[in-house]
């Protein structure tokens, strides 16, 4: 069943026509990638959905209903929930307030928020255990559980993460795309933008890849693994 | 101001033309005991807790809001005048007069950050806020006078020992300033609102995306910032007379108060408005009146040099907001 | 929307401005009469006689302002509105700032007027004296200092007193208070001086005349004109062992300094304060539990004994019934002015009041004894136009609400109250 769909979408972004009629969509329950090399439009792309740039055409579609340019606050509250491209914690919030800060649009349910925070902590049990710490002292990898993890409190039906692995170490990337893969598990649908395509494609179920502001392939983990082009391109092979 | 920059200087050059300059050294303070000492602490931790509260709203303002508003100190005074208008010349009971300077000031932030405020551009709001500044002043002056208005309130003193007083006023001033300063800081951390502000203060976008409507909280913030100017002006006129420039005099305490604390450490702001208020007492009785504007700037440009980023904010706390 | 934003910002801006720096714009102007006069027998008409005041109408002073105006308002009435059978007129502006002064200047001269006397503050009173030889107009400055002599003048005059002398009169003034009532020498007296540093010019020639008798001044304390925080001055002044209290203070210091005495219970053992703000009715504002006993240096005053000037009585009460309040020093001055025209002009025929020549003439040959004219002073110009017999300072102390003259014995009301009960 087709959760999201981008029909179309075009985005103009500092006079220049960034994306060019892009297509795809994810389906309920699939981990979806979207790979390509740096500045192909991926995070734009995301950004879009989430309504922080404006789309000047085309559509995006949520659980058949037209999200196309609400509000970013709006789009907040109907289920999508975006992990940004550099984390992009509140720095000086401690790493609970910054997970509490993902619960903001239903706040009002203190049992469901305290439930939700539960639920993250289980993931995470570092975010735990150093609740009180300011966020910015945290590392790398810890930073990035706690920005997916303040993605998780919103109790998101879509969560589309940005650039998971941007700066991170081999193993924390391999723990993290673990997380995710665990996270897509329990039934929640995932929207992946990745430069790392090798680990991404690998626990992906559908791809596709961008380039230059449009998608130039589309395919399962598997087909895109194996294509010549992806390889030379995207795998180093 | 500047007019008695020149007077000092003058005075400073002419004490030392007659030579008499370490006479009158001497002379002050030989003669004074330490229940005079302390009342004069006393009476400046008062007046610079009164000083930190004013001070807070513009750190706030400026260092966690980001806005440089200039106007502050225009806007404090005209709280002031507006204050005395309604309860001395207008006779509005007390109890009308204080809710309506609240809303009054609430619909002047919001007007200005709606208005003058929208421009990110830190330069512009200095410029405007400037000009709105002068505008007020200006505006105060033709309608009001430039006659300094007092409440004419005479106040109580609250005798500790037989030598040792400390004024009603101020007191209850200074207790009211912390708990308001404390209770700011409470919402701030522990209400949702509060730290709604926070967030969008220290990563917008972020705000945005977990459902937050960033603009309105700016607003809200701006306008909630502008209650603390009204206190703050409605206590400082049960002390102090109000008269058009006062603003510009406030505002200087507040640059200083501010920068030496650490833009947006509000708890900061407080303890460095009562050091202020202490060391400015200290510098008249022992120094002499005149003195106190050349040490306390002084001593500002010793507290730059050597922690640009605040008294109280540690090398690895930079760009800690709150 | 931003650029439309910005351009009206500007306007405002540049219209607060405007509103603030001046009031000069032809706001100000007052006349008080305005009709065309004959000449009794000869058939001629003259047109109303103008003398000019600058004073501040609106601004900071505006209770000092307008009691010159009123002043000078009076004096013209009770002189009949004429002298000689041609009408005379005072003509009014608003000069809040230097700035402004010197604007409304301009444009007087410019429509007419030749015969000019200060206003309140005397504040652009150097300007004027350094230009009104070469614009041929009459000028009566009503304070100076020392400085402000500027050589030979044939328009330029001095009417009133000396500011240094005043400040060296209070201290001597002072000096006497101690050694007729407190019976303490001057060279043993111990004084607690305290002066806004905006009256300095004034402070100086007080601390000289305090070391030349030997006063010893155990508290010296300028403060800056907007300091709001006296507790340490006032702590100071308690500490310290003094026999009389000297305050040289405005207007808007002068308040909060009294009132945080009160609040603080303390009483200075004598004051006596030199003039400015100890004369007003500001000052008396504050009650009778803070005034009393206060003594005060002033210039002349309308206080003094009924037969002690001609018209004295007469100026105050019909002063109280016109205003509304007893009238201060700065009335008296601003009437005395006139009143120097008018003798000035008494003694020319009316045709000759357009030539300023012969009215600055007149005026310079002026020879009244103390006591001719309401204000006590006498009117005789040295050779560079200061009035010597403007040298007579009165000593005043507030009794129950009452600012009573108590010193010298020739124009004294009743004895001084030293120390106060």
């Amino acid at each position: 069943m087709m959760l999201m769909s981008v029909e179309n979408m075009n985005v103009h972004l500092g006079g220049l026509h960034i994306i060019q009629g892009v297509d795809f969509h994810v389906n309920e329950g699939e981990l979806v990638v979207i790979v390509g090399a740096n500045g192909a439009g991926k995070s734009t792309t995301v950004r879009t959905i989430s309504g922080l740039n404006p789309c000047a055409s085309g559509k995006v579609m949520f659980e058949d209903a037209e999200v196309t340019n609400m509000s970013a606050a709006d789009i907040a509250g109907k289920g999508i929930s975006m992990v940004p491209e550099g984390r992009q914690l509140f720095p000086e919030l401690t790493a609970k307030e910054n997970l509490l800060m993902g619960a903001f649009h239903y706040r009002k349910n203190r049992k469901l928020v305290q439930e939700q925070l539960e639920t993250v902590y289980n993931m995470f049990p570092v975010l735990k255990k150093y609740e009180g710490r300011i966020a910015s002292t945290f590392s790398g990898g810890e930073q990035q559980m706690i920005t997916i993890g303040r993605g998780l409190m919103s109790r998101p039906k879509i969560m589309m993460i940005d650039e998971l692995s941007l700066g991170l170490a081999p193993i924390v990337i391999e723990s993290l795309f673990k997380v995710i893969k665990e996270l897509n598990a329990t039934g929640m649908s995932i929207l992946l933008i990745e430069q790392n395509a090798r680990q991404a494609l690998k626990i992906a179920d559908r791809g596709y890849v961008m380039e230059n502001g449009v998608i130039t392939m589309e395919g399962t983990g598997m087909e895109l693994l194996n294509n010549e082009h992806v390889k030379s391109a995207y795998l180093g092979l | 101001m500047l007019n008695e920059e020149m007077q000092v200087i003058f005075i400073f050059i002419e004490r030392k033309r007659h030579d008499e300059f370490f006479d009158i050294f001497i002379v002050q303070g030989d003669y004074m005991n330490l229940s005079a000492y302390i009342n004069i602490i006393f009476n400046g931790i008062c007046i610079g807790g009164l000083y930190g509260l004013t001070s807070s709203a513009w750190s706030f303002q400026c260092g966690a809001l980001k806005f440089a508003n200039f106007a502050y100190g225009a806007s404090l005074m005209a709280t002031m005048y507006l204050t005395y208008f309604g309860i001395r010349e207008w006779n509005i009971p007390a109890f009308i007069v204080m809710p309506l300077i609240l809303i009054f000031n609430f619909g002047l932030g919001m007007l200005m950050r709606k208005v003058l405020l929208k421009n990110e551009n830190r330069g512009t709001q200095i410029i405007t806020t400037m000009a709105l500044n002068l505008i007020i002043i200006n505006l105060v002056t033709f309608v009001f006078t430039g006659f300094p208005r007092d409440m004419a309130l005479l106040e109580k003193r609250l005798y500790i020992t037989e030598t040792i007083s400390i004024g009603a006023t101020q007191f209850t001033a200074f207790c009211l300033s912390a708990v308001i300063l404390i209770g700011f800081n409470t919402f701030l951390k522990k209400t949702w609102t509060g730290r709604a502000i926070r967030s969008v203060v220290q990563n917008r976008d972020a705000a945005t995306l977990m459902g937050i409507q960033s603009e309105k909280i700016l607003d809200q913030a701006f306008a909630l910032s502008y209650l603390l100017i009204g206190i703050s002006g409605m206590l400082l006129i049960t002390m102090f007379q109000a008269e058009p420039n006062y603003g510009n005099y406030i505002q200087t305490i507040a640059f200083v108060v501010c920068v030496s604390a650490g833009l947006g450490s509000l708890s900061g702001a407080f303890g460095t408005g009562i050091l202020v208020g202490v060391i400015s007492a200290l510098i008249q009785t022992l120094l002499g009146s005149q003195w106190n504007d050349i040490v306390l700037f002084g001593l500002f440009i010793v507290i730059l040099l050597v922690r640009p980023n605040g008294i109280f904010v540690s090398k690895k706390n930079v760009a800690k907001t709150f | 929307m931003k650029k439309i934003i910005a351009l009206t910002l500007s306007l405002l801006v540049l219209i607060g401005s405007l509103a603030g720096c001046g009031n000069s714009d032809g706001k100000g102007t007052t006349e008080t009469k305005s009709t065309e006069t004959t000449e009794a027998g000869t058939g001629k008409e003259y047109e109303p006689y103008k003398i000019s005041m600058i004073t501040q109408l609106t601004g900071d002073n505006t209770f000092g302002g307008n009691e010159y105006k009123n002043g000078a308002e009076l004096a013209i009435k009770q002189l009949g509105g004429e002298i000689n059978g041609r009408k005379i007129e005072m003509v009014f502006a608003d000069g809040p700032t230097q700035e402004a002064t010197l604007a409304e200047f301009e444009r007087l001269y410019n429509n007419g007027s030749r015969a000019f006397v200060s206003g309140y503050g005397c504040i652009a009173d150097r300007a004027f004296a350094s230009m009104v030889d070469e614009m041929e107009a009459t000028y009566l400055s009503l304070a100076w200092d020392a400085d402000l002599i500027q050589g030979e003048s044939d328009y330029f005059f001095r009417i009133g007193a000396n500011v240094t002398d005043f400040a060296k009169g209070a201290i001597e003034q002072a000096a006497k208070i101690g050694e007729d009532y407190l019976k303490i020498p001057a060279d043993e007296l111990k004084v607690a001086f305290v002066y806004n540093t905006r009256l300095a010019h004034v402070m100086e020639p007080m601390k000289e005349k305090m070391a030349e008798l030997g006063i010893e001044a155990v508290v010296f304390e300028g403060y800056p004109t907007d300091t709001k925080d006296f507790v340490p001055i006032i702590t100071k002044m308690q500490s310290a062992e003094y026999d009389i209290f000297i305050p040289l203070q405005g207007v808007t210091d002068g308040t909060p300094f009294q009132k945080k005495m009160f609040e603080l219970n303390y009483t200075p053992p004598v004051t006596f304060g030199a003039g400015v703000y100890y004369d007003t009715p500001i000052f008396a504002e504050l009650g009778d539990d803070i005034t009393n006993g206060i003594m005060t240096q002033s210039y002349t005053t309308p206080y003094i004994a009924d037969d002690a000037a001609a018209g004295i009585k007469e100026f105050r009460e019909e002063y109280e019934q016109i205003y509304g309040h007893a009238p201060l020093t700065h009335a008296l001055q601003a009437y005395g002015g006139v009143y120097i025209y008018a003798k000035a002009l008494e003694s020319l025929d009316p045709a000759d009041w357009d030539d300023t020549k012969k009215v600055a003439a007149a005026v310079k040959a002026l020879d009244l004894d103390f006591g001719e004219l309401p204000w006590y002073w006498g009117v005789k110009f040295d050779e560079l136009n200061s009035n010597t017999r403007a040298n007579q300072f009165i000593t005043n102390q507030w009794i129950d609400g009452k600012l009573e003259c108590v010193y010298p014995e020739n124009l004294k009301t009743r004895d001084a109250i030293v120390p106060w009960k």
